[in-house]
């Protein structure tokens, strides 16, 4: 992971006009699409800002989960660097990067959070544990959800390419190769 | 929990406690063993307050952290949107994402 840059063009101003474009676009709006690409088209490495964003996540939930012990922030960081690896795959886009990103943070949090849950039920009161309860069940809906945007963006904006060999039909979509039998 | 004055000047510690609905005060000595109960009482409650503050710091940290995965949530999820909406596709009903009809 690259350290995040400072003087970043991407701000929260410019999230939000996306996400109101977005919005617009979602509701049917047409005319807000040419505005969508100019600002994805404006902004030079909005990628690599958002990956600042995936960084700065990543490294706070390492530190909740770790605190002081060192080796216990290695292990968390070959995990998610495991997790990171596995789920990409190779020849990943910049848009497949960032859900991959999004998938092990909260992968991470959901952890952190079953952790702080388990916590809470031997040391707080019972209004605190009812917190990281609550905190636990969002995390998991939050992974869940990244998980599921990861897999349709992949089902949906990977090139697909079918081939035919022999009675084989192949299929090789995001750079993995699909093998099935021709009906 | 307090230093009651009974007769003849001698101070008991005392410990208020619920007992079938009331609340009634306890006489948990005087002298050396009513010392020993407040110094007791005073490490429960220094422990109990250390916990508390412990979770306090802990929630007020989750939250922040919380945040931060809020931001990059909001950005994935625009960004996917986006990206789906400039490649041709809407979402049905809000739900399932087709490609539109030319």
């Amino acid at each position: 992971m690259r350290d995040p840059d400072p003087g970043s063009p991407w701000n929260d101003d410019r999230q939000a006009t996306l996400s109101a474009l977005v919005q617009r676009a979602d509701r049917g709006d047409r005319t807000a699409l040419p505005a969508v690409r100019e600002v994805f088209d404006a902004v030079p490495g909005l990628w690599e800002t958002y990956g600042d964003l995936a960084t700065i996540a990543q490294n706070a939930l390492i530190d909740l989960v770790a605190g002081k012990s060192g080796v216990t922030r290695e292990g968390i960081r070959k995990t998610m660097a495991k997790m990171r690896a596995d789920v990409s795959g190779p020849n990943a886009s910049p848009l497949e990067r960032l859900l991959v990103e999004r998938v092990v943070a909260c992968w991470a949090l959901s952890y952190q959070a079953d952790l702080a849950y388990a916590d809470s039920l031997t040391r707080a009161s019972p209004i605190e544990s009812e917190h990281c309860q609550r905190r636990q069940d969002r995390a998991a809906r939050q992974y869940l959800a990244a998980l599921r945007s990861l897999a349709v963006v992949r089902r949906l904006l990977m090139p697909t390419v079918q081939v035919n060999v022999a009675e084989r039909q192949v299929n090789i979509a995001g750079g993995e190769v699909h093998v099935g039998t021709r009906e | 929990m307090a230093w009651q004055s009974r007769g003849g000047g001698r101070r008991y510690y005392t410990r208020s406690a619920r007992r079938n609905g009331r609340v009634k005060r306890l006489y948990l000595g005087a002298g050396d063993v009513g010392e020993a109960a407040a110094a007791a009482d005073r490490e429960r409650r220094a422990t109990r307050d250390a916990e508390r503050e412990a979770m306090r710091l802990a929630m007020r940290r989750h939250a922040e952290v919380d945040a931060q995965v809020d931001a990059l949530c909001n950005a994935a999820e625009t960004a996917a949107r986006a990206l789906l909406l400039l490649g041709g596709y809407h979402r049905h009903d809000r739900g399932e994402w087709r490609l539109r009809r030319a």
